[in-house]
């Protein structure tokens, strides 16, 4: 009689993703030497409960990601993740990048160390996690795929990573009465995300390419001058006082030409801050982006601009055209 | 030298500035607050746990190496015996898979040692600082992945009992392979309707060992600012390293359920459910989160008296064909057994510690030969007094003796064990040769067989049940 006949094979997804700009995960020394599962993991499970909450999901989080030790009801993760790095190579960054500042001020600039150029290999294996959730995962997955990055420095542009087959997954069905985002936690319900694409081609040398990215950033920041302290902060992270919210690519190969990706969420904290303030933050954002930053890459460009928040009413079918499901 | 040692002598100095473990105890030794831990760990990450630091003191992950000479194959690596070693005296259709694979990823191996410098050490033997990740993980793990590959679809295991003891054994009693492969244990209770609730398993497993550590950082979010704000340092067995897992399947023969059938179906139906559940959720704790990641390398299969295996002996010279090689081990050219007193030599330490013992061993030699001499002379004038002070010289050699030996005595012991085997083995055989007679069963066949590559656990498993993948 067979003994093998019964055997269950894994249910998961492997995604062989490819860097479009260099992936970084930290480390002891914050050199970059190495690829760090933590450091992949946390961006996968941010995004995520990101979309759960836009989608209402109170139980998402603590039923995918597991709870703590401490918790009453503990469980570990429904999901395991797997990183196989070895189709990655070191590659060695610009140590510092800075130029002439308009207002004069002498600034250090941007300091990079090491990261990684490749294909990074996932695989995302299902243990116990529910169909719905698992649906929401592999959207998240797509949609940060598409439109985000992974890995640590996503602000100072890292991390963008290409697939050539994204997960496959059923769309969200439209609920039968509007979806209820979560309160009082960040959301994709209030995220934003804008291609910027060049006509001229990618410039050869990585210091270019996140010259590029830091001088669009730099200009969205300056936005936000004279005064605004706090309010720029938040935005775009102060050390040791908050995170950046806004996200910058570095420019990547796109067609013929280049593109460069900019996206983030506000608020991005629990509990929020400056949220009555998102609609005149994303109107400043839009202005300075169509402006441009002064050192822009030549050529002819065009910006696509999708705000999540112009889509409330219609959110489960924003979110299936967000990750590229078709109904 | 231990952690604790170094806590309670306040006159401790490294020897040497690169050893890991010996810097990392004498930081911690001083720490009397919270706050002097902090200052000591990140003076330790900045000395030891990061190489090539810039003047940011940004750098490379450190790996600190821990070869010893206990990983020899004589010493604690069980893996690394072969197979008549391992393999003498087993019962007919007792099994032993050596399953390599390699590191993708930092595993963590959770110790529990409240004098570390970090809360999270790697797990090592205390005495000789070797990582390893224990037989208890590698069966715990296995039985996970086991109920994973062959979980009964109609019961879901929330409702198999109230809690996850009683959920394991629901499923072992269900599943007549597992209780043969892992036991059963009643943990003390009286269970109703069961004569014998306790079993043993038969699968037994061996700590895989690295020697390689480096430290990890893993720096959780905090929502308020969403920015790590609590760094938290971890020591792990540093990836691109290779471990042999050795598992041993004793076979209880003549009791119920020991044909070679039975043998083949449990070792196979465990070999495949860890092929196929290791590689995606990976070893060690935090494993769902990516640490522990592995890739199969090679599978190994030795089996006392299989069908269908090449037979290993066979292969072998024909004078030592009978001889098994635990015995071997001890033989000189001519087969005699060697003196008992050259198994000290066999686990001299190398380098300086070496060289110490060498020169200490033949200064007590000396001095035994001069004993002897006196011994035979006693009307000798002065004797008695010089004997005095060469028993005292001997004490105090036997003590210097012991403090560089003492590292290896559990090696040490091991050695003697076999060595007593071997002696008892050519007693037996060489002493009284008597006639085999015709009825007499055959002595055992060792008969090995093995698979390479990122299949070959899954290719063994399905050649082990005779079926098709």
């Amino acid at each position: 009689m067979p003994v093998l006949d019964t055997l269950h094979i894994p249910d998961d997804v492997r995604l062989d993703l490819h860097t479009l700009t260099p992936l970084y995960t930290g480390g002891v020394g914050q050199h970059g030497d190495q690829i760090h599962p933590s450091g992949l993991l946390g961006g996968i499970r941010r995004f995520s409960c990101l979309l759960a909450a836009a989608m209402g999901d109170p139980e998402f989080e603590c039923a995918v990601w597991g709870t703590t030790t401490g918790a009453d009801d503990h469980y570990a993760k429904r999901v395991g993740l797997r990183v196989d790095a070895r189709d990655l190579n070191k590659i060695t960054l610009p140590r510092q990048i800075h130029w002439p500042r308009s207002d004069g001020v002498d600034r250090k600039g941007w300091f990079y160390n090491v990261a990684h150029d490749g294909t990074l290999r996932l695989s995302l294996t299902r243990r116990g996690i529910s169909d719905a959730h698992w649906q929401l995962l592999l959207l998240a997955l797509r949609i940060q795929i598409r439109h985000a990055a992974f890995g640590s420095r996503d602000q100072w542009g890292l991390g963008v990573l290409a697939i050539d087959d994204l997960p496959t997954v059923e769309p969200l069905t439209a609920p039968m009465g509007n979806v209820n985002p979560l309160p009082d936690r960040p959301g994709l319900h209030h995220a934003f995300f804008v291609h910027v694409t060049f006509n001229d081609p990618l410039p050869l040398d990585w210091r270019a390419r996140l010259e590029q990215g830091l001088r669009w950033r730099e200009k969205l920041r300056n936005s936000f001058r004279p005064g605004m302290h706090n309010l720029r902060h938040y935005l775009f992270g102060e050390l040791g006082q908050y995170g950046s919210a806004i996200n910058v690519s570095a420019l990547y190969p796109h067609g013929q030409g280049c593109a460069l990706r900019i996206w983030g969420v506000i608020p991005h904290t629990t509990p929020p801050q400056f949220d009555g303030q998102r609609g005149q933050v994303v109107q400043t954002l839009r202005q300075a982006m169509n402006q441009g930053p002064d050192e822009v890459w030549p050529g002819e460009r065009e910006i696509v601009w999708q705000d999540d928040a112009e889509h409330q009413a219609d959110l489960a079918t924003w979110i299936n055209q967000r990750a590229g499901v078709v109904i | 030298m231990t952690c604790f040692d170094a806590l309670a002598d306040e006159t401790f100095r490294p020897k040497k500035d690169n050893d890991w473990l010996q810097q990392g105890a004498r930081l911690r030794r001083t720490v009397r607050h919270d706050k002097d831990l902090t200052t000591q760990r990140t003076t330790f990450l900045r000395q030891q746990a990061i190489s090539n630091a810039n003047p940011m003191g940004q750098g490379e992950a450190t790996i600190y190496r821990c070869h010893s000479p206990a990983l020899l194959p004589t010493g604690l690596n069980t893996a690394a015996r072969s197979m008549e070693q391992a393999l003498a005296g087993f019962p007919r259709y007792s099994a032993r898979l050596l399953l390599t694979f390699s590191l993708l990823t930092p595993l963590l191996t959770k110790d529990d040692d409240p004098f570390y410098l970090f809360e999270n050490p790697a797990r090592k033997d205390h005495l000789l600082g070797l990582p390893y990740l224990s037989a208890a993980s590698l069966k715990g793990l296995s039985a996970d992945a086991y109920q994973r590959a062959f979980s009964d679809n109609t019961t879901p295991w929330a409702e198999l009992g109230e809690n996850d003891p009683d959920r394991t054994r629901a499923f072992r009693q269900a599943d007549p392979y597992a209780k043969r492969l892992f036991g059963i244990a009643d943990d003390g209770v009286m269970i109703e309707n069961e004569s014998n609730p306790s079993e043993k398993g038969r699968l037994h497993f061996s700590p895989v060992w690295f020697n390689n550590l480096q430290l990890l950082v893993m720096n959780p979010g905090n929502p308020e600012t969403a920015m790590g704000t609590l760094p938290i340092q971890f020591e792990a067995v540093a990836p691109d390293q290779t471990g042999v897992l050795e598992v041993i399947y004793f076979n209880p023969q003549g009791v119920k359920d020991s044909d070679e059938a039975t043998a083949r179906a449990d070792l196979a139906r465990w070999l495949a459910a860890v092929a196929t559940w290791w590689p995606v959720l990976g070893l060690g704790a935090k494993r769902l989160a990516g640490y522990g990641a592995i890739q199969i390398v090679k599978a190994e299969l030795q089996a006392v008296d299989w069908s269908g295996v090449t037979d290993h002996t066979a292969s072998e010279a024909a004078s030592n064909a009978d001889i098994p090689e635990y015995v071997r081990e001890f033989q000189d050219e001519a087969g005699a057994l060697l003196p008992e007193s050259e198994l000290d030599s066999r686990l001299a330490p190398a380098g300086e510690a070496g060289e110490q013992l060498k020169a200490l061993s033949a200064d007590k030699a000396q001095l035994q030969a001069r004993k002897l001499e006196l011994q035979q002379n006693r009307q000798q004038a002065g004797a008695d007094k010089e004997l005095k002070q060469i028993k005292k010289g001997i004490e105090k050699l036997n003590k210097q003796l012991e403090v560089l030996r003492k590292p290896l005595q559990q090696e040490l012991q091991a050695l003697k064990a076999r060595y007593q085997n071997a002696r008892k083995w050519l007693e037996a055989h060489q002493a009284v040769e008597t006639p085999v007679a015709a009825d007499t069963p055959a002595a055992s066949t060792l008969a090995e067989r093995s698979e390479t590559g990122p299949d070959s656990w899954q290719n063994l498993a399905y050649w082990i049940a005779g079926e098709q993948p």
